[in-house]
């Protein structure tokens, strides 16, 4: 039997016209958030999300509740909330989705966040291309704010909160937590070293904590419901719906809301199968940093649960970016496209990242270019292992998780159509070994003044 | 205090300290570029790994990890050589070196390179890399320094060394990814008086202090342990000679005073040794000409006008004397008539300067003013001088305008002026005898700064065959003079 979808978030987004206030009030908008601030502490507000067991939709799956109970109870200085919108994962697209259309509900869910966690701050950090959805959220601000939902004084409770969109640049590094912070300062975005946490040393210094943007948008459905009501639907390890994003060779690619049992077949299945004619050649089940499942894995249940770390999977639910591809794909083309993006986004920060994008790009664009030496595919491979090994992960070798971003999935491409690869080589012509660049020593007046 | 075993051995590190700290405790070194201990710790080369095992919810766990951001806890087991750390620090080392030119043959770096060291150390002699290698051109920044960016490996290091402990961050890093390149803003060079320690902090070759451009390789050089005269701070140095020259001044690390750096004054101070305006003979008035002379004659005239009448000689020192020469001018005005000998004070004085990082520049520009002061108390301008008056002046200065136009007006004032130095300038314009001495680096001594610390320094390069120590020339006058009072003051032989 085909799993249905639970559209607890999504049918609210389709409400017409409930990007203003006045529609998204009639609609029960912001009842939540008086409640948590009349008639709830934040310690209880807190308690109430811990129970409900909501994780964070950015693809850490960390519990939300726990993470705002690292917050400290009586901060010495100002505590921030930043509110994560700068989706740029390949494949995912539901954040953007939730924001252009009902910008009030994520809002709702940063008041009542930063309420819990006694931060009169939030930024929402807003992916740089996203201007339509910056528009959105600062029209919503503004009506909070003359509703008297926001800044000073909130419905006469004597809480303050003022919210900020913030902009990126457009860098995909900036989607890590630390990074975004980082970027947030008006620094480059170099992601920092773990520990310390953003709840003890975050944005400016200041105790911070970093949620998702689409996480915040059940944290009104759980005030409103309570978190026993959140905690039966779905998995009970998992609760809740989540929206997954499908896209490639399916017939209705869009966004497909369901609960966290609900298998990959039953997803494609939603999304109106495979285009016809085609077969299913392999998926990747959670944006491109997830290493892709073959047409055989194609029962795994879409939860965390399936793609335990060290697990056999070997890949990871990621940002539920579904992309399917069928049988008209070149496996030789996904790695260069992947590993083109890749080379563009790293921030250059570590070495092997830096150096390791470069490199494995290079590699498979000869390999694309059927220039391959032979050898190729064994140096590729362990380069790979020495940025992101996959079966060693306590190894990891880079500050972000970014190096096995790219690490994982190569090599998990490479393993699963190895004979696709293999023939490129064998196709190829090899190019010659280039001349090493020209010594850097210049003469005096060759070289450039700043 | 965490107690910890490394590599077998155990190791009690002090509260804070890292575990690249902690294990050089242990005398065992642990590969690094990027970290630096005074700059903030990034991690960002990761070739510091090494492998922890520790309790993690009451169960053993191993992991890789970078030492310079790991703090030193009780109870770790870090192991620094095993497969899976060696295997790293191998990675690091290859990807480091497919863009890096290996132009060591020509690179001013080559032999304190830690790119070069690591590389025979912990890398392998052959590359994987068969691609095109990154080429980027190289380019002045200001303040006499150059970028050969091919050679970078982007530790980050001037950056967080000019943002966070110069505090002035000229240099940021730019474009993105693998196009990351060190670079200054359009029209905004390097401009600072800590640059010259940039080509120390980098951990390549990549910036190149143009003083020291392709003039020798390291190898040849002999560092001597010496202290800069060039203000009352008395940082630490090395003079690295080769050829009986000074090749370039490095900053020598002294927590107390200088840390790891100097400023650029100090730096490129060497030069003054042999500068063009350098006294190199004695020299003995003649109507209003002086005319080239031997020392003989020079001290027998000295030592005449000395003796005729002790009570009106007047002795002088300068800040720049050591004080070993201080003490033997306090014994020679002892000899002569008892009393203390005076003080010319330093006239070039600026306004103090300090740095985010803790770095400090004295706004007093001679080394050794403190002591001198306390040898001669007595400023010159407190001083009777009349056309009677015989001046005997132990100046020494290294720096043109040290003395103040109203002392030099005092000394035009005297009879006879006699002045060990070691530059011609205004003083040796209006003196008598002018006796040729020499400089910090041609001699031994001790200099005090102005927190009253004392260090002592070490010759590094042979003098100009006719000057002589300024405690030799004062031993010398002193053995002469009391000669000439014991034997009734009888002519020279």
């Amino acid at each position: 039997m085909a799993a249905r979808q639970n559209r607890m978030i999504l049918d609210q987004c389709e409400i017409p016209g409930v990007r203003s206030l006045a529609v998204a009030r009639r609609y029960g908008a912001y009842n939540a958030l008086a409640k948590a601030l009349t008639t709830m502490t934040p310690d209880q507000v807190v308690e109430e999300i811990t129970r409900s067991g909501l994780q964070g939709r950015g693809g850490a799956w960390f519990g939300t509740g726990l993470k705002w109970s690292f917050m400290p109870k009586e901060p010495r200085v100002e505590s921030f909330l930043c509110v994560n919108a700068d989706e740029s994962e390949p494949g995912t697209c539901k954040d953007r989705y939730l924001i252009e259309k009902n910008p009030h509900l994520l809002l709702e869910g940063v008041l009542i966040a930063c309420y819990a966690i006694r931060a009169s701050t939030a930024f929402i950090y807003v992916r740089g291309e996203m201007w339509e959805g910056m528009e959105v959220l600062e029209t919503a601000i503004r009506e909070l704010t003359t509703a008297n939902l926001c800044g000073k004084n909130i419905l006469g409770t004597g809480f303050t909160i003022n919210v900020h969109v913030h902009p990126g640049a457009g860098a995909y590094i900036c989607g890590e937590e630390t990074a975004l912070m980082e970027s947030l300062e008006g620094k480059r975005g170099y992601p920092r070293n773990k520990p310390p946490f953003p709840a003890a040393y975050g944005a400016f210094g200041h105790p911070t904590t970093i949620n998702n943007i689409g996480t915040l948008g059940y944290v009104p459905w759980i005030i409103n419901h309570g978190a026993d009501a959140f905690k039966g639907i779905g998995d009970p390890n998992f609760p809740g719906t989540l929206i997954y994003q499908v896209s490639g060779h399916v017939n209705r690619p869009g966004l497909y809301e369901a609960e966290l049992t609900v298998t990959l077949r039953d997803l494609i299945e939603m999304a109106g199968g495979v285009r016809s004619g085609h077969q299913l050649k392999a998926v990747i089940p959670g944006g491109t940093s997830m290493p892709l499942l073959t047409a055989d894995e194609l029962d795994t249940v879409m939860s965390p649960a399936s793609f335990a770390p060290r697990g056999s999977l070997k890949s990871g639910l990621g940002s539920a970016a579904v992309i399917v591809l069928d049988d008209t794909c070149d496996m030789v083309d996904v790695a260069l496209n992947m590993m083109r993006f890749y080379r563009h986004e790293s921030c250059g920060q570590c070495t092997p990242c830096r150096e390791g994008t470069k490199w494995v790009c290079d590699m498979i664009e000869r390999i694309h270019r059927r220039r391959a030496r032979p050898g190729d595919l064994e140096v590729l491979e362990q380069v790979l292992v020495n940025v992101g090994d996959i079966d060693r992960f306590e190894f990891n070798k880079t500050i972000c998780l970014f190096g096995v971003s790219f690490g994982w999935p190569l090599t998990m491409l490479i393993r699963k159509f190895r004979s696709e690869f293999e023939a490129a080589v064998a196709e190829s012509t090899p190019a010659p070994v280039p001349l090493p660049a020209p010594a850097s020593v210049l003469p005096d007046g060759d070289l450039r003044a700043p | 205090m965490p107690t910890m075993v490394i590599d077998g051995r155990e190791v009690t590190a002090p509260p804070g300290a890292n575990l690249i700290e902690a294990a050089k405790l242990a005398g065992i070194e642990i590969p690094h570029f990027c970290y630096h201990p005074a700059l903030k710790v990034v991690a960002s080369c990761r070739m510091c790994f090494v492998e922890v095992t520790q309790e993690v919810r009451g169960k053993p766990t191993t992991r890789l990890t970078t030492a310079c951001n790991t703090p030193a806890a009780d109870g770790m087991v870090v192991r620094t050589d095993t497969q899976p750390v060696k295997k790293a620090q191998n990675d690091i080392l290859e990807f480091l070196l497919i863009n890096h030119p290996v132009d060591c043959p020509v690179c001013d770096e080559a032999g304190e390179c830690k790119l070069q060291d690591y590389a025979f150390a912990y890398g392998t002699s052959s590359s994987r890399f068969a691609e095109h290698r990154r080429f980027r051109h190289a380019k002045k920044l200001g303040s006499g320094i150059r970028l050969y960016t091919n050679r970078c490996i982007l530790c980050d290091r001037c950056v967080r060394f000019l943002r966070d402990f110069v505090g002035t961050g000229e240099l940021s890093v730019t474009d993105m990814g693998n196009g990351n390149e060190i670079s200054v803003f359009p029209g905004r060079p390097i401009d600072n008086v800590l640059a010259g320690n940039l080509p120390e902090i980098c951990p390549v070759g990549a910036l190149i202090a143009e003083d020291f451009l392709f003039k020798a390789r390291v190898w040849n050089l002999r560092p001597v342990d010496s202290v800069c005269p060039g203000c009352s701070r008395g940082c630490a140095t090395f003079l690295d000679v080769k050829d009986n020259e000074v090749q370039r001044t490095r900053a020598r690390e002294n927590q107390a005073i200088n840390g790891y750096f100097i400023c650029d004054d100090g730096r490129y101070l060497y030069h003054v040794i042999r500068h063009e305006t350098r006294l190199e003979h004695p020299a003995v008035r003649e109507g209003d000409q002086l005319r080239e002379s031997n020392w003989d004659h020079a001290l027998d005239v000295v030592v005449s006008r000395l003796a005729e009448s002790p009570e009106r000689v007047v002795i002088l020192l300068s800040p720049f004397l050591t004080e070993e020469e201080a003490r033997a001018g306090a014994h020679l005005s002892r000899v002569l008539h008892g009393s203390v000998p005076g003080h010319v004070p330093n006239a070039l004085r600026e306004a103090p300067v300090s740095f985010p990082g803790g770095f400090a520049i004295d706004g007093d520009k001679a080394p050794n003013s403190a002591f001198v002061q306390n040898m001669a108390p007595v400023p010159l301008q407190d001083l009777v001088v009349t056309k009677d008056t015989v001046i005997l002046f132990f100046n020494s200065s290294l720096r043109i305008g040290s003395v103040s136009p109203r002392d030099a007006e005092i000394l035009r004032r005297a009879g006879f002026v006699a002045v060990i130095d070691v530059l011609w300038n205004d003083i040796t314009a209006l003196a008598d005898v002018v006796l040729p001495g020499r400089m910090w680096a041609e001699k031994s001594g001790t200099f005090s700064n102005s927190a009253g610390m004392a260090q002592s320094f070490g010759a590094a390069v042979l003098p100009p065959p006719l000057t002589r120590d300024e405690s030799d020339v004062i031993m010398d006058l002193t053995q002469r003079i009391t000669t000439r009072i014991s034997t009734g003051g009888g002519a020279i032989p």
